[in-house]
């Protein structure tokens, strides 16, 4: 109880930068939630998507993020998958923009003390990194949109098998760039 | 200023430099890949390219950010302006972190820790007011090959040997990927001298030794103070004659004057009790404070004059500084002063010991709360040695006693009353009992040991 009271009385001390951070998290998990949660939302799960929105952001360094990034893929797997829904490019690329988003927020509000003074430079050379990525991913879904023939490809067995190879690879490269010395 | 014999404290990373033990990777980092990974099997087993778009921000931020990751951990330094701050003074301190990487840190956090009585305040970064100070983090940019300073800057508002730092560091790089490993700095010792309440004193001092001074004696001599107009005899010089006086009477007649003479003052400060909080400069005062800064005064106000100087301690550590006089004495005085903590004892020295080492000749200046009944004894002690004796109150007049029951004001009341009752005793054994009011405090009652002196006196041998 005594730590709860020091926690609440500590709250005063939030500084607007790790502040602001926090309602990016939010609000991208919030925007993530909504465009990947198949058909119309009842009030009900509306309210529950704000408190699950809320989480990351109170704790962006905990697991919570992750299980909120895995909630909007799951919901996109079901609404593609077992609604048969066709979402459009426009819902797509906002989708991806949320989740990394949401990622790359929290990562920044997980390293950032809630009341720290924090030197605008930082948020701004933040905001510029994710924005060329952002901007990186979006020519790339273009340009796969453009060779491949549409959202749904038929594989053989062969190439199921070469695509998984090249997506171990692409994880082990991942991993392997995170731990090298 | 420090304590030691640089005002910086400085800590190059250790060893593990080039090592990667240095940095590690963050839950973000976990967290990109898991997603990434997992989207990316579900495009291939499920043949959908929605997916590797939804993967593929994820997946460039890891490649983007790990393609050129940082090895050396950030240089820190603290170091602060060399000044001699008094309470309520200024004081600025400056934390510099140096990023001696190939890559750039998104972000450093430094955390410097300092005493509760240095209200520092970030200067450089950007910040309301009402989001300043108050032992913050301070999270600034570092680019690559660059030393960026975050500098503090605000006002001791309490005397006393402090601490600056030890000041911390971590870097975060690669997008939060990875984060360094603290790097810390020594820590600084600040001496803040205490602020002297305006003092003055008018009033002879009992009894002037030595032959400098600026105190009117009671013997003739060469001296400012006028005695009288006497005949002139051998050895008078010549400027001295009184020339209207010598026509009037036809007789040569000079101008005699008392000489003028210094004094010895010896500040002794009860530290047996203390009283009150203390709440720096602008605050309350305890009796600490309130003590060190009127001996402060004391002090300034008698070496000024040319006097010479000693301050002892009545508590446990018994220190003692040797009498002196000038400017030096008075930044030694300063100095010793900031060591002055309370320190009860159980056995303590009575006024006869202490009076001792104590020159006869002496103006005994004691501040003491006389909280504590030997401080009483000792006074009276002191007294019956033969010592001229100013007792000066520094219990402070805002004092009040916490509400425990319904008892504690009447008991409260009953102290004090017993109090002004041992101050009255005292009076009566010759030493007068004076409030701490700055300018003047001590004009009344040195006017009294004057008298006292002056009168002869059967002296306890």
């Amino acid at each position: 109880m005594k730590q709860l009271l020091a926690q609440v009385r500590d709250l005063g001390r939030i500084t607007g930068g790790p502040l602001l951070v926090r309602g990016v998290v939010f609000v991208a998990a919030f925007t993530g939630l909504l465009l990947a949660a198949p058909g119309e939302l009842p009030a009900r799960l509306m309210l529950g998507f704000l408190v699950l929105a809320v989480i990351p952001a109170i704790a962006p360094g905990g697991i919570a993020v992750t299980l909120v990034m895995l909630t909007m893929v799951a919901m996109w797997l079901a609404d593609t998958l077992l609604f048969g829904a066709q979402p459009s490019t426009g819902r797509l690329l906002a989708t991806a923009a949320a989740l990394y988003l949401l990622h790359n927020a929290a990562a920044l509000a997980a390293v950032l003390p809630y009341d720290a003074i924090v030197d605008n430079q930082v948020l701004l050379r933040w905001a510029v990194r994710s924005a060329l990525v952002l901007g990186a991913a979006g020519v790339l879904a273009i340009l796969l949109a453009t060779v491949l023939p549409g959202m749904y490809i038929t594989t053989p067995t062969v190439a199921l098998v070469v695509g998984l190879v090249v997506v171990a690879a692409a994880v082990a490269l991942l991993t392997r760039l995170g731990r090298r010395p | 200023m420090s304590q030691g014999a640089s005002p910086e404290g400085d800590l190059e990373p250790v060893a593990a430099a080039d090592t990667g033990e240095n940095w590690s990777p963050t839950r973000a980092l976990g967290r990109a890949v898991l997603v990434a990974g997992l989207l990316l099997v579900a495009a291939v087993l499920l043949g959908r390219t929605d997916l590797v778009i939804l993967a593929a921000p994820l997946a460039l931020s890891v490649a983007f950010a790990l393609g050129k990751r940082p090895r050396a951990l950030p240089g820190l330094r603290l170091s602060t302006v060399e000044s001699f701050p008094v309470e309520g003074g200024d004081l600025g301190a400056t934390v510099e972190v140096e990023n001696r990487d190939v890559t750039g840190y998104d972000l450093t956090v430094v955390h410097l820790q300092h005493s509760p009585w240095l209200r520092l305040e970030g200067g450089s970064v950007d910040a309301g007011p009402s989001r300043r100070g108050g032992n913050r983090p301070y999270v600034t940019l570092v680019p690559r090959g660059v030393a960026t300073a975050v500098e503090l800057a605000g006002p001791a508002v309490r005397w006393g040997r402090h601490w600056l730092g030890p000041a911390s560091a971590h870097a975060v790089a690669a997008d939060g990927l990875l984060v360094s490993r603290a790097v810390v700095t020594g820590a600084l010792g600040v001496k803040v001298y205490p602020l002297t309440d305006p003092f003055k004193a008018d009033e002879a001092m009992p009894r002037a030794a030595g032959l400098v001074g600026q105190h009117r004696s009671r013997r003739p001599g060469e001296g400012g103070e006028l005695a009288g107009v006497r005949q002139f005899g051998p050895g008078d010089r010549l400027r001295r004659v009184d020339w209207r006086v010598s026509l009037r009477t036809e007789r040569l007649h000079v101008a005699a004057t008392l000489s003028d003479r210094d004094a010895e003052v010896v500040v002794l400060l009860d530290l047996l009790a203390d009283a009150g909080r203390s709440g720096g400069i602008g605050g309350a005062s305890s009796v600490l404070d309130r003590s060190v800064r009127a001996a402060a005064a004391i002090a300034e106000h008698y070496l000024h004059r040319g006097d010479r100087v000693s301050v002892l301690e009545y508590g446990a550590q018994a220190r003692r500084l040797r009498p002196a006089s000038g400017r030096r004495q008075y930044l030694t005085v300063l100095e010793w002063l900031l060591d002055a903590h309370p320190s009860p004892t159980a056995q303590e020295r009575g006024g006869a010991q202490l009076a001792a080492g104590i020159s006869a000749a002496a103006l005994v200046v004691v501040l003491t709360p006389l909280l504590d009944a030997r401080s009483a004894a000792m006074l009276a002690g002191l007294a019956r040695s033969g010592r001229f004796v100013v007792a000066v109150d520094t219990l402070p007049t805002d004092l009040t006693s916490p509400p425990v029951n319904t008892w504690s004001d009447v008991s409260y009341r009953l102290w004090k009353a017993e109090r002004e009752n041992t101050m009255g005793q005292l009076g009566e054994h010759g030493v007068p009992v004076v409030a701490w009011a700055g300018a003047g405090s001590l004009d009344a009652v040195l006017r009294d040991v004057s008298r006292l002196a002056a009168a002869p006196k059967a002296v306890l041998r």
